[in-house]
């Protein structure tokens, strides 16, 4: 009955409640937006690295650790010595390791030193594993495989020379050794759509020449030779360990920390990964912060619109007065259409964001790396829809109140 | 007409003033109105008409006095019961016609029924409500399919005829009319008078019809002028 009245009463006041209906439904969209975006970066984020058990390099932080080998930020401490990680590969319950080298860089992008098993054994979200665009992993001493916003910002393709930097702020270059593309990554929203990934025989082979950072004076050693040289390196920056069992990854965290000829440390990457994401989670804080003002501010809205259109709609309440209706029955109303609103505000909003995600779902992944999830609302989310009802139910209570005060005073005798 | 039968309105002893008002003050000693009587209250603007009206729907109460509807004293009901008593008993045609500027002729023909399901009632056991508003619409001499059009396409006497029928619907015994003819000329005055009183007649309702005009009175069984009932003094008048 009520519903009926209110709708029409909201229909005879189509621009107006149209106006608000939007406004809600934009900041809710905005929010549940955030929230979609908070746990598709949380999500991507937590799927960085997938498949590896353990993070090996020399001891420091579980997050710097991760830091620097995983999202290739900052340096690490120290290195460890290649013996360790052969004795590491030899521990019981080790099915494989994946050692990395970094240190050099090319333009803005970090250079990484591998095993050609890294594109076997690198995974993310949820394992999924590296695919190659174009061409393949490195066969030659001088090949390199490069991640896929390498190639789309600096517009490399398969062939293309690439001169590696020594270091990473350096104007020294290995120019005398240049790499050849001979593979270009699939797009993975992962840190390795930014690196340039070399065997670890061509990190040793470009440092020939080299000593203590500054190049050796005199010339060259040429190509050819370095190619039939024994280029084993005697340190990397850290492995990447798989197990045989995912009950031995304790077991082996502590004989790695253990590790009596070097201090070594083993991170469990998805541990690792969640004190990072704390440590970022005031950004996301304060993204809730600003959308939920965002809906407070267009309750308000909706608030004053209500209160502003009370006083010309004195003359229908007296109708409704007069025809039996009661003070208590003319403050439901308010408080009906008011639902309304805020429902139609909050199903508009639902759906926008689902049209949107819809249409950019694949763009932001590609883009982004942000993989936005179109599944049914998270509880949080739903939890979030049922508050925005709430609040607007309490945000009308004040101008239904005025409403109920105008039918008591005016009666059914509003003369206008 | 004899009119020996029980009123269907009974003041007694009626008083009323506005919450801080000092200007007004009503005070009416003895009214009735008999069951199916049409009487014609006369007075001039600010006579207290529509607060007598007012008290008359219940919509206030009196400080000092009784008011019985129907044999109901409404003293004795709640403010609750009071709006649904008035829902059941009285049909109120307002002097602006007052429809709903939204939805169409019906949802205001029906609008009444939304809060008195007695009403409701009535109609559901000869027929069904929208043949009902049918019925009267057609009665009141309104074109047909003029349910389904919105009010705002309607001429002043069409929506005039539309609030007639919305008093009408349900047969609520007590017609309460404020001034419906002020707005019309004199012969669509008259003809609206003659579907009016058709109608109340029809109905078996009985009608107060309050209006400045005294040219109306032969329309009505009696004619009472509210300075007669002793209604108005003001506040200084009062203390003397």
């Amino acid at each position: 009955m009520l519903i009926g009245l209110a709708y029409r009463s909201l229909l005879a006041r189509k621009l107006t409640v149209a106006l608000t209906v939007l406004a809600i439904a934009m900041s809710v969209a905005l929010f549940l937006g955030v929230e979609k975006v908070r746990t598709g970066t949380q999500a991507s984020f937590m799927d960085t690295i997938a498949g590896t058990d353990l993070i090996v390099g020399a001891r420091t932080g579980s997050v710097q650790l991760l830091l620097y080998s995983v999202f290739h930020i900052g340096n690490a401490t120290n290195n460890i010595g290649w013996d360790s990680l052969q004795k590491v590969s030899n521990l019981p319950g080790v099915d494989w390791t994946v050692p990395i080298s970094l240190g050099d860089s090319h333009r803005q992008f970090r250079v990484m030193g591998t095993t050609a098993e890294f594109f076997e054994r690198y995974q993310f979200r949820r394992g999924q594993q590296l695919n190659f665009a174009q061409g393949n992993a490195f066969n030659d001493l001088f090949d390199t495989v490069i991640g896929a916003d390498v190639a789309k910002q600096l517009g490399y393709h398969l062939g293309d020379p690439i001169v590696v930097a020594h270091g990473l702020m350096s104007f020294s270059k290995h120019d005398e050794h240049p790499f050849r593309v001979t593979g270009i990554l699939a797009k993975t929203g992962t840190p390795v759509d930014r690196t340039v990934m070399v065997s670890l025989q061509a990190i040793e082979a470009i440092h020939v020449d080299w000593q203590q950072g500054t190049k050796k004076s005199g010339e060259s050693t040429p190509a050819q030779v370095l190619r039939e040289m024994p280029l084993q390196p005697k340190t990397v920056t850290a492995a990447l360990v798989g197990t045989t069992s995912p009950i031995k990854i304790f077991s082996l965290q502590r004989a790695i920390n253990n590790y009596p000829n070097e201090p070594l440390q083993a991170v469990m990457p998805g541990v690792a990964l969640q004190e990072l994401w704390h440590l970022v989670g005031v950004a996301e804080t304060a993204l809730l912060v600003i959308s939920t003002m965002v809906i407070v501010t267009a309750l308000l809205g909706m608030m004053a619109n209500v209160f502003a259109g009370l006083n010309e709609r004195r003359r229908e309440m007296a109708i409704y007065r007069a025809m039996g209706a009661g003070p208590r029955t003319i403050f439901l109303l308010l408080m009906t259409e008011t639902l309304l609103v805020v429902g139609s505000g909050c199903l508009l909003g639902v759906l926008m964001v689902y049209v949107f995600l819809g249409l950019g779902q694949g763009y932001i992944d590609q883009q982004f790396g942000i993989w936005l999830e179109l599944g049914l609302p998270s509880a949080r989310e739903l939890q979030a829809i049922v508050a925005i009802m709430v609040a607007g139910v309490c945000v009308s209570v004040l101008p239904a109140l005025r409403a109920y005060r105008f039918s008591l005073a005016d009666g059914m005798m509003v003369k206008s | 007409m004899n009119f020996n039968s029980e009123p269907i309105i009974a003041l007694h002893q009626v008083s009323f003033t506005w919450p801080g008002s000092r200007q007004f003050a009503l005070h009416i000693d003895s009214f009735t109105l008999h069951r199916g009587e049409r009487v014609l209250l006369l007075g001039q603007s600010g006579s207290g008409k529509s607060t007598l009206l007012s008290l008359l729907c219940g919509v206030i109460a009196p400080q000092q006095g009784t008011i019985v509807l129907a044999g109901t004293n409404l003293a004795s009901l709640s403010v609750t019961k009071r709006d649904r008593f008035r829902a059941e008993n009285i049909g109120v045609i307002f002097q602006q016609f007052n429809l709903l500027p939204y939805g169409s002729v019906a949802d205001n023909v029906l609008l009444p029924l939304v809060f008195a399901p007695k009403r409701r009632q009535r109609i559901q056991q000869g027929s069904n409500s929208m043949a009902e508003a049918q019925r009267l619409c057609v009665a009141l001499q309104l074109p047909d399919q003029i349910l389904s059009a919105r009010t705002s396409e309607l001429s002043v006497g069409q929506q005039q005829r539309v609030a007639v029928a919305r008093a009408l619907i349900g047969q609520p015994e007590v017609i309460i009319a404020d001034e419906p003819t002020s707005a019309l000329d004199r012969d669509s005055q008259q003809a609206f008078m003659n579907l009016l009183l058709g109608q109340v007649a029809d109905s078996d309702a009985s009608l107060l019809m309050v209006s400045h005009d005294p040219d109306l009175a032969h329309y009505f069984d009696r004619v009472v002028r509210i300075e007669d009932l002793q209604t108005v003094t003001s506040q200084a008048e009062a203390l003397c």
